[in-house]
Formats: C-alpha cells, sequence, structure tokens
C-alpha cells in the first residue's frame, strides 16, 4: 500500500512539474530576448575585451559612481526647483519662515506622483516625500496627521483605480473633511502656520484621464466625471480648510499640485487660498518643495500649458479620442472593438485635429487679439472665464523688470534680442527666463491661402543665472528668421515669410506677449478695444518690422540630407495623404480647421460636436496594404479580402552579397587610416556588408526588444535599450548599474571584482545596485526654460546608461500635451511644439554626448493613449509641421538626436511606423537623422493585444518606414524567410536597415572595449541553462514514474481480470 | 441524488465534485474569456474531454480511472489558460496595464485551481470499495 502511495505521489508530483516546466519553457523560449533584456541577462561574450582607457571611446566625467548619483539627484533638485511655478501668492504668503509648523493635508501629500505609469514609472526608492522634504527644509509637519494618512486604517484613503478587465476607474481617493478633522483634533492649532492641502493626479502609458467614469464631478460640461477637477472630498477639504482658516485656527492655506499635467484652475480663484504652486511630477527631485517653500530658492518655473478655468472650454477636447467610421462595414473594414487591455478599433477609428494651429495658447491668445482688435465672427469670448494661467506664466519670489529692450537683425536670417533683467526685490534672489515671441502677419496671403497665423508663437528664450537683488543682467536671445515662416501647403507648397509687419516680443506668459503686441499696435495705429483687454501690455517691450514675401528662402532644409549625404532636401508637402481636404481618397469628406476669420465655427459640445469623417473604398484600400497577409489574428482569420491585398511584388533583381569575408569589423567602421571619420555613404560600408550573412540580417531586423542583437560576423557587441523618457531611473535596469558591461562593469573589473561567471565579489562596490536617476516630468522640465538646465539632466542620463553599458534611451517623449486628458503628460514637455522641440534637443545633445542615441517617440501624433493604435489622425500640414513634428525636428537638427521611435498612430490612414513620408523624406531627408526607427511596442500592432493587426515589421522596412521592431515576434517566427528569394527590392531595403542599425552601434558607447582584436560570442544565458538542466531531470522522472504507473496498472487490471 | 451517492467511497465523490467544478470553470471561462485573445479554445475542448470521458468510465463502472483523467485534463487546460493569458499578465508585472488584474481574473484561477487540487485529491482516495 505504502509503495502504491508513493508511486502516485511521485507520478502526480512529477507529472505536474512537468507540466509547469514545459509550459514555462515553451513561454520563455518564446520570449528568451525579452526575458534576458529584462533581467540584464547576457546573451553573448565580448571575446578580448579592452579594459584600457584608450578602447573608452566615451568617457565619463565622474570618478566614481556615486559622484554620478549624488549628482544625479542633485540635478533632479535643480530641475524641480526651477521648473516648479507659483500660480498665486497673495500677501506673500510665501515663503514660509524655516521653524514653521504646517499641516499637510490630502491623500497626495503622504503618496506623492513621482512619475507616470509605464515607460514613464520612476523608482520611488530613492525619491524624496513632501514631509520628508519639508522636514529638510526646516518646517515641522503636523505627526497626527501624518499618523493618520500613513495609518491602516486609513487604506482607504489613497489614490488608486478601480481594476476591471480593460477599462479602469482612476479614484483619488480623497479622505473627506469630516474624517481629516475628527482625526486632526487640535492639532490644526498646534500646527496652523500654514495648512498644506496637495492635489495629485497620475495617469501614464495606456492611460489618458478622460474616460468620464472616473473620481470627480459631472457638472454637465460633456466632460462626464472630471478627474482633472476637484473630487467632492477634495472641495469637502478646502471648504474645511477655510473655516479653520476663517476660525483663526490656521493662518494660510497653501496648494500643492502634484500631476504632470494641469488641473482645471477654477478653483485656485478662491480667494481664501493664499498660495498655489504646480510640482509637477516629482521624479527623485523632491527635496526641491521644501526648499521653495521656505524661501531657499525662489521659484522661477513657467506653465509649459495653459491651465484652463473648466476644460470644458477648451475646443480641442470635442475632437479627443477615437470615432468609428460609420460606413465601414460597406468596405469590409472591421470595426469590432478589441477587447482585454486595449479595447480598441484599430482599422476603423479617427480623429480629426480640427484645431489645427489653434491649440493651447494659441488658440485663447489668438482669440483674446482679435476680441481685442474688433475682429467680426470672435463670438461668445470671455477671456478670464476660459483661461486660470496661461501659458508661460510664472511667479517669483523676486520682483524683476525688464528694461533696454532691442531688437536687431544680425544676419542674413539671425536676429539678436537684448533686454536687461533687473532684480527689484530688497529679499529675494532668483532666476528669470526671458522668452521671446513674434506675432506674425495675418494679411491677404495668409487669408488667400488657408495659412492660420496664430497671434504669438514662441520663438526662443534665455535664463538669467541667479540675481541677487538689485542686480542686472543683460539678456542676448538670438532669433532664426525661420521661426517666423509658415508652413504653405496650398500654394508655396513649404514655408513662406509672408508679407507684413512682424511684431518680436519678451513676455512673461503668452498673454503679457499678445498684450505687449497690441499695446505696440495701439501705438502705430491700429484701434484696440481696450475695454475687452486682460491687463496691461507694454509697448517698450514689443519692437516691430516689416518683411516682404519670400518662398525661396526657407525652400530647403538646413540639414544636410541622410539619403544621399550631400545635398538639403527641398522642402515641400509631404503629408498631403494626412490632410483629409487633400488626401487623392477623401471621396466626398471636407473638414473645416479652425479659421481665425470665423471663430463662431468652433463647437463645444462634446457629444456632437466633433468632426465627422466617413471611410472610403480608397481609404479601406491603403489600411489593408500594411496588413500582413492572412495572418489569423484576432477578429481577422479571414485575412486581408481579397480586392484589398497588395502583397510585396515578386521581382528577378540581383540581392545583396552575403557571407563574403573581407576581415573588417564594426570597429574599423569608426575611423580610416587617416583617423577620419568614416562617412555612412563611404563604398566601404557596401564591403563592410557584403560580410553579413541573410541569417545575420534577419536576426538584427527581427528583434528590438530592448536591444539591438549582436552580430558574431563583424564583431557587432549587442546594445541595450531602455525606457525611459524620464531616465533610467524607471522600471528597468532592476540590478542598478551592474548589467555585465559598461564603466559600472569595467571599474570592478579591473578592481578584481567580477567573478568568472559575471557575477559580482563582495568587494564591489554596493552603489552599483543603486537606482539611476530619475527626473521630474518633462513638463517640469519644460517650465525650467532653462536650456543649460535641461542640457545637464541629458548629461545625467547619458552617463548613466554609459555606467550602466546602455546605449540606447526609449525616449525622450516628444509628443505635445494636446489635451489636458492625455495620460502621458510627464513623458512629454508641452502644448507647445517649439518648447518641445527646443527643451527636447537640449536634453538630447546631453544624452547623445555620451555614446547613448535617444529614440526619441513617439514619433508622431501619440497624443492620446486610450485608442491610440491604428487611429487615422486627419491633420493639416502646417499644424503637423510647425506643432507636432517640430519636437522631433529640433532634437535631430539641434541635439543630434540619432534615433526614433515610431508612433502607433497613422498619418492619415498610414501607419506612423510604415510611413515612407515621414522616416525618409521627413526624418532622414529634411532633418537629416541618421540612426534607425524602432517601432513602438510590437505585440500592440500584430494582433497579440487582442486587437485587429493594423501593422507588419516586413512592411515597415519595405515602405522605408521603420528598422527594427520593439519586440521579437518577427524573428522568433520568421516573418523574413519568405523573401529570401524572389524579392530582391525588398532584400536591399533589409540590407539599408541593417546598414543603419550597424551604423548607430559604431557611434555608440556600446563600443566601448571594442578593438580590432575582440570578438563577439553569442552564449545561452545562465537563466535558460538552468531552466533547460530541470527540464530535463523533470522529464526523465516523469518518465520513470508514468512507466512505474503504467506497468502497475497493467498488473493490477491483469490481477482483477484474474480475480473475475 | 442522495441515493446516488449514498454508496460511494470518497474518490469517487471527490471526483464528480471535480467533474461539477470542471463544469463550472469551463462555463465561467468562456463568459469571461471568450470574447477575448486570451481565451483558449484547446484548454476548453481539453477540459470538456475530460469531463466527458470522466462520465463514461463512471457510467460503464471504471471510476477508477475517472480521477487520473480529470487530473490530466484540468491541469493542461489551466496550463493552455496559462499559456494564453501570460502576456497579459506580464503586462500588468511591468506595470503597462495599469488597472492591476481584476476579479474576473482571480476567479478564473481559483476555480482551475480548485478543479486541479479536487482531481489530485481523488486520485489519492479509493474510488472503488
Amino acid at each position: 500500500m505504502k509503495v502504491k502511495l508513493v508511486r502516485k505521489l511521485c507520478t502526480v508530483v512529477s507529472f505536474l512539474a512537468a507540466g509547469t516546466l514545459f509550459t514555462a519553457t515553451v513561454i520563455t523560449q518564446a520570449n528568451m530576448k525579452n526575458i534576458s533584456s529584462v533581467f540584464g541577462a547576457k546573451t553573448f561574450n565580448v571575446v578580448n575585451e579592452n579594459l584600457d582607457e584608450e578602447s573608452e571611446y566615451y568617457k565619463s566625467d565622474y570618478d566614481s559612481l556615486s559622484d554620478l548619483i549624488e549628482d544625479g539627484h542633485n540635478t533632479a533638485t535643480e530641475v524641480l526647483k526651477e521648473g516648479s511655478v507659483l500660480l498665486k501668492n497673495n500677501n506673500n504668503a510665501l515663503p514660509l519662515d524655516k521653524g514653521s509648523k504646517v499641516s499637510l493635508v490630502g491623500v497626495t501629500s503622504y503618496d506623492p506622483v513621482y512619475g507616470g505609469t509605464g515607460s514613464g514609472t520612476i523608482s520611488a526608492a530613492d525619491a524624496v516625500s513632501f514631509s520628508t522634504s519639508l522636514e529638510n527644509a526646516g518646517l515641522e509637519v503636523n505627526p497626527t496627521l501624518t499618523e493618520n494618512y500613513l495609518s491602516e486604517d486609513w487604506a482607504q484613503y489613497k489614490r488608486g483605480n478601480d481594476e476591471n478587465f480593460g477599462a479602469t476607474v482612476l479614484k483619488v481617493n480623497e479622505a473627506p473633511w469630516s474624517v481629516v478633522d475628527k482625526a486632526a483634533g487640535d492639532s490644526f492649532v498646534q500646527y496652523g502656520d500654514a495648512a498644506i492641502f496637495t492635489v495629485g493626479r497620475v495617469g501614464g502609458e495606456g492611460y489618458d484621464l478622460n474616460s468620464g467614469n472616473n473620481d470627480g464631478i459631472d457638472n454637465n460640461d460633456g466632460l462626464g466625471n472630471d478627474y482633472l477637477g476637484l473630487t467632492e472630498n477634495e472641495l469637502s477639504v478646502l471648504e474645511g480648510l477655510k473655516e479653520k482658516k476663517a476660525a483663526g485656527e490656521i493662518s494660510k492655506i497653501i496648494v500643492l499640485i502634484n500631476y504632470a499635467g494641469m488641473l482645471e484652475g477654477s478653483f485656485l480663484q478662491d480667494e481664501a487660498i493664499d498660495a498655489a504652486l504646480w510640482v509637477g511630477a516629482l521624479g527623485i527631485g523632491g527635496n526641491a518643495v521644501g526648499q521653495l517653500l521656505t524661501g531657499e530658492a525662489s521659484p522661477s518655473g513657467r506653465l509649459p500649458d495653459t491651465m484652463w478655468m473648466d476644460n470644458a472650454m477648451n475646443p480641442v477636447n470635442v475632437n479627443y479620442g477615437a470615432f468609428i467610421y460609420d460606413n465601414t462595414d460597406e468596405f469590409d473594414v472591421p470595426s469590432d472593438v478589441g477587447t482585454g487591455m486595449y479595447p480598441e478599433a484599430t482599422m476603423a477609428s479617427y480623429v480629426v485635429y480640427q484645431e489645427g494651429m489653434y491649440l493651447g495658447y494659441r488658440y485663447t491668445e489668438t482669440r483674446y487679439e482679435d476680441l481685442v482688435l474688433g475682429t467680426q465672427n470672435v463670438g461668445d469670448y470671455t477671456y478670464n472665464d476660459v483661461v486660470a494661467y496661461p501659458f508661460g506664466y510664472g511667479l517669483s519670489y523676486a520682483n524683476f523688470e525688464l528694461s533696454n529692450y532691442s531688437v536687431k537683425k544680425s544676419g542674413d536670417r539671425e536676429y539678436t534680442v537684448t533686454v536687461d533683467v533687473t532684480n527689484t526685490s530688497d529679499r529675494f534672489s532668483g532666476k528669470y527666463s526671458v522668452p521671446v515671441y513674434v506675432s506674425k502677419p495675418y494679411g491677404e496671403y495668409a487669408k488667400k491661402n488657408g495659412i492660420q497665423v496664430p497671434s504669438v508663437e514662441l520663438v526662443n528664450f534665455e535664463k538669467t543665472k541667479e540675481l541677487a537683488p538689485g542686480e542686472t543682467q543683460t539678456m542676448t536671445i538670438t532669433l532664426d528668421e525661420k521661426f517666423f515662416a509658415s508652413y504653405d501647403s496650398n500654394d508655396a507648397k513649404g514655408y513662406v515669410l509672408m508679407d507684413g509687419d512682424y511684431y518680436v516680443t519678451v513676455g512673461g506668459s503668452a498673454h503679457d506677449a499678445v498684450n505687449n503686441v497690441l499695446a505696440a499696435k495701439e501705438a502705430n495705429g491700429v484701434a484696440i478695444q481696450r475695454d475687452f483687454m486682460v491687463g496691461e501690455g507694454n509697448a517698450s517691450l514689443a519692437t516691430s518690422f516689416a518683411l516682404n514675401f519670400d518662398k525661396d528662402k526657407y525652400a530647403y532644409s538646413d540639414a544636410v540630407s541622410m539619403l544621399d549625404g550631400e545635398s538639403n532636401a527641398l522642402v515641400t508637402n509631404l503629408f498631403d495623404f494626412a490632410d483629409i481636404n487633400k488626401y487623392e481618397g477623401r471621396g466626398d469628406n471636407s473638414v473645416e480647421y479652425y479659421n481665425r476669420d470665423n471663430w463662431s465655427a468652433v463647437s463645444f459640445d462634446m457629444e456632437n460636436g466633433h468632426a465627422v469623417v466617413k471611410m472610403t473604398e480608397q481609404m479601406a484600400k491603403d489600411l489593408y496594404a500594411q496588413v500582413p497577409d492572412m495572418t489569423g489574428q484576432y477578429n481577422n482569420t479571414a485575412g486581408v479580402p481579397e480586392k484589398y491585398q497588395q502583397p510585396i511584388p515578386e521581382d528577378d533583381g540581383k540581392y545583396p552579397a552575403y557571407d563574403k569575408n573581407a576581415d573588417i569589423k564594426l570597429i574599423d567602421m569608426r575611423y580610416d587610416e587617416e583617423g577620419n571619420e568614416i562617412s555612412f555613404f563611404d563604398p566601404k560600408w557596401d564591403e563592410f556588408m557584403d560580410q553579413l550573412s541573410w541569417e545575420d540580417t534577419t536576426n538584427l531586423l527581427g528583434n528590438g526588444f530592448h536591444v539591438t542583437e549582436p552580430v558574431e560576423s563583424v564583431a557587432k557587441p549587442g546594445t541595450k535599450d531602455e525606457n525611459g523618457p524620464n531616465g533610467f531611473g524607471g522600471w528597468a535596469f532592476t540590478n542598478g548599474y551592474y548589467t555585465g558591461t559598461g564603466y559600472a562593469y569595467r571599474t570592478e573589473k579591473i578592481a578584481g571584482h567580477v567573478n568568472e561567471d559575471g557575477t559580482y565579489t563582495e568587494d564591489a562596490d554596493p552603489t552599483g545596485y543603486a537606482t539611476m536617476t530619475g527626473f521630474p516630468a518633462n513638463g517640469i522640465v519644460a517650465a525650467t526654460f532653462n536650456k543649460e538646465l535641461a542640457n545637464k539632466a541629458g548629461q545625467i542620463i547619458g552617463e548613466d546608461g554609459l555606467w550602466a553599458g546602455c546605449s540606447g534611451l526609449y525616449g525622450l517623449g516628444m509628443n505635445i500635451h494636446r489635451s489636458p486628458y492625455l495620460g502621458r503628460t510627464c513623458e512629454y514637455y508641452s502644448e507647445c511644439g517649439t518648447l518641445t522641440g527646443i527643451m527636447g534637443a537640449a536634453e538630447t545633445k546631453g544624452v547623445e554626448s555620451k555614446g547613448v542615441h535617444v529614440y526619441n517617440k513617439h514619433c508622431a501624433l501619440n497624443d492620446q493613449e486610450f485608442t491610440r493604435h491604428g487611429i487615422c489622425n486627419w491633420i493639416s500640414e502646417q499644424a503637423l509641421r510647425e506643432i507636432y513634428l517640430r519636437g522631433f525636428e529640433l532634437p535631430i537638427t539641434e541635439g543630434g538626436a540619432f534615433n526614433t521611435m515610431a508612433s502607433f498612430a497613422r498619418f492619415g490612414v498610414q501607419s506612423g511606423a510604415a510611413c515612407g513620408a515621414l522616416a525618409e523624406d521627413f526624418l532622414r531627408g529634411e532633418c537629416g537623422m541618421r540612426g534607425i526607427i524602432v517601432t513602438d511596442a510590437y505585440g500592440d500592432m500584430n494582433g497579440s493585444q487582442n486587437i485587429e493587426p493594423y501593422f507588419e515589421m516586413v512592411y515597415g522596412i519595405y515602405y522605408g518606414g521603420s528598422d527594427i521592431p520593439d519586440g521579437s515576434q518577427p524573428q522568433a517566427e520568421e516573418h523574413f524567410e519568405k523573401y529570401k528569394k524572389n524579392y530582391s527590392q525588398m532584400a536591399w531595403r533589409m540590407r539599408n536597415a541593417a546598414k543603419r542599425v550597424l551604423y548607430q552601434t559604431a557611434w555608440s558607447n556600446a563600443m566601448n572595449g571594442m578593438t580590432t582584436e575582440s570578438e563577439i560570442e553569442k552564449i545561452v544565458p545562465e537563466w535558460q541553462k538552468a531552466l533547460f538542466l530541470a527540464d530535463k531531470i523533470v522529464y526523465v522522472l516523469f518518465g520513470i514514474f508514468a512507466v512505474w504507473t503504467v506497468i502497475a496498472v497493467v498488473k493490477e487490471e491483469k490481477e482483477r481480470f484474474a480475480k473475475r | 441524488m442522495k441515493k446516488l451517492f449514498q454508496d460511494k467511497t470518497k474518490g469517487y465523490l471527490f471526483t464528480v465534485a471535480a467533474m461539477v467544478f470542471a463544469v463550472v470553470t469551463g462555463i465561467v471561462y468562456t463568459v469571461i474569456y471568450s470574447s477575448t485573445k486570451y481565451y483558449s479554445r484547446e484548454g476548453i475542448a481539453i477540459i470538456c474531454c475530460g469531463v466527458i470521458l470522466s462520465c463514461v468510465l463512471l457510467a460503464f463502472k471504471l471510476q477508477r480511472f475517472a480521477p487520473a483523467v480529470m487530473l490530466v485534463s484540468s491541469f493542461i487546460a489551466l496550463l493552455f489558460h496559462v499559456y494564453y493569458i501570460y502576456f497579459y499578465i506580464s503586462s500588468v508585472v511591468t506595470g503597462i496595464q495599469f488597472s492591476g488584474f481584476p476579479a474576473s481574473f482571480f476567479v478564473n484561477f481559483v476555480l482551475f485551481g480548485i478543479t486541479l487540487i479536487l482531481s489530485i485529491i481523488s486520485v489519492f482516495l479509493p474510488t472503488e470499495k
């Protein structure tokens, strides 16, 4: 009996173990690359790696890791210090005296928002909480409230979300005033120097904030339960604090806004609120909050977005999200909404960027200017009811005066703005940023050709040093006339300088700027309606000059094209297919983009006010062209309808050469014998590329999940390319800097602290396991208006990559804060493409300086999260170029950005990852981008995420869109094998993509340690070896026990039969 | 019904319980996941086959084999469920799926788990007197 029990036990246990291991092996085998990448497991070795200094092609500025980490913390703090925006400060309520006793109120006060979700995650390990920050700054924090907010009894009062498969309800879960008041007892009196109420919100990857079902109040404005307004409990807290203040129990009410984007600002108009500070998402720079509140530093940030009184006044929200073509059935296009993680209709959804150029301040200030100028058709518009705080707004403890303003033309296309900035405060030092805006003429040419001209647009800025009381600094700001040009997609089909008067002014805010322009116009004899003005303008801070019409001056790009390496690309219409009024297959569709001549047409009807587009047969054909044949994926089991099938054509052309041995390694492709850089177009590259085998090529192009693959034949090391947009201090690199390559590894290797198997000895520097720097939200970076500081942040990110052996950054985030409800505001900079581009360029330059290539993302139009997969974005070329692409263009042309990540979205019907006009003509042609384009998460595009598949890597490469997938499915599923014969065009495109991957690696820090003696050796990662060994043991055991059981059962059955 | 089970062994009863839970699991699983990418038709087919085969074995007085059939079918069905949903799980674990795991996710795994545990127990209990 005992034997039988043992047999059963052994058989069952081994069966369960074998089944579990089999499944684990199948799953991990399919995702081997991804898993190794996530856990930092080595998949290759460098043989003959050189640890000498001469093979450090990218050097660190730091002697030790602890120095870098400390500087990272300090820089993150500096960014938050300079980027936080003081919104109000009645009666100098701030700064607080050191030693003040304060009560910290609100759930977010004890659970700060450091970043976003997904790729914007910031590790909280090294983050500084609000209470710690305040205490570090010398404030005493109410311990009774702290104890209660952090107690288990208050666990329900914590920001979170109701979990629902595919639909998340975001919850603030603020503790109501009745609970707070009761718990606080009389502690408010003891800690009543100020009540600091923190209002927090969080969004991120995959999560917009506009579901209408979140925590929030529905005030019948069409936005539903509005997560970006205050909740009932938050309002109750505010009312409670006001009562306390009225009763004299607390002296001041200070509001901290701890959200990467903008809340609705109407509540801040309450006079009972003494001061408000927007701190964005903190990153690990939280110490800055206490320093700002106590006056150790003066706030100097400016808002990167418009803060609306009520987001229902922002017309963009009418056209935000996704709409379904209601006639898709006619064309056999599936409109089924995917289920599970992404409930989207990826083949049948669209949105029109109907606002065109009038996004954010470009709308609020232009309509305001037209109101003041008495223009017809302004409609019902009251500025103070619309704007709580304008773009560029920000107070300081110090006071600044601008004087001696002048603008001089200093070159063929350069203008030099000079202005004296004087700190007139007698107490506070501080910095002051000087934004420069241009006001272009809105004349006959613009009206005739449908060019939209916002009243003012940011063109450049600089920031002063720390100015002591009474100190003056003369600021010199250079403007490029190119920013005065507007894109004309109708007549000139290029950038034009229009006839008329241009005004250049220095803000403040965009509203200050337009007021200055209005004052200057009035001084020039233009009639204005002063009664409608909100604020005063200063004509002495605006200069006007006339320019003549010129369509030739900026007809060609400044950058040398990376399509031929020598020409400058003709700048002309590239995206007619993305404009529903120009797309050849538009049928009867047409849309009226917002027009300065007719503001009355702007709709605020959130339910029915959006622009409507119908599907046409050509749209269906174009959509299906990008879908893999007969994929058999979700809801596509029938594959592409026969009438729409457009497979890549076979041809009998000559293939590239493969497997030739020229004895050239990747390290040899950096410099020639004379020490000159080898150009991408040097014939030596052809000889070099001929060495690759077909398999090398398909491996390289088939897997890009946070890596580029190693290639043994040419000694190309694998690279690590990691998130994220706010630095490497997110969810990647769980082992800190110790990844097996990079400076941290080399330092320990030289010191003898690395074992044979690559593990580290106990003597290794423990700081190597530390988390890397996670910076505050990029909106905060933008709000600093400090290019040097952004560059410094970029350098820290680059150094982190250098020390961790990471040569690619999945960031920075260059999309636009199109709507306040965009989930990923923490990753992106601003509503303004120019601010995004300028700050992004500065930060990019810092990252790239350390041999870490940015993959600026998500190019482009990824301006929402909920319904971004495959959505058709219809947009005018002017808006596309001047707002949405500028954030990608300037980091390439000014910051040297090597790489870009494509968007999930479509330009019109053309997938962003398979858009030749974008990738080839714009990024490589006009901008001169040197590196590669990686898709966004590949699994989200090919049907893996329970949505209709809408993109395939093969098509992406063929159409010139992308080079590698952010995934490994094309490699694992051998998508490229079909093209081994009879597809020479495809093979050449693959060759070019592979060449770009190799080229960008050659000029990255992945080459540190590589010499002409070095070789690459692929290895099975340790975790996989262990799994395979466990498989063998368990399968053998299961086999033995199974045989034992079968024999025993047969024997039992025989005995049973014999008994009968 | 009481009469039907009154003279049955514990192994027999546990086997029947496992079969009942397998049916419930299959129904709940289908209701929750059938319209999603995460639904495993193979898993459902196997668990159905397991239940049907067990019924046949019980009907033909071959109940001694039914626990093994239920164990194999319920476990393989669970593995198929895991195989089809791991992508989603990885998204949640990495934070890309912000909502976390919904109650339905746990309900499914609990039902699969109960079915499997009942099957395992029945293997170790006598099914015949």
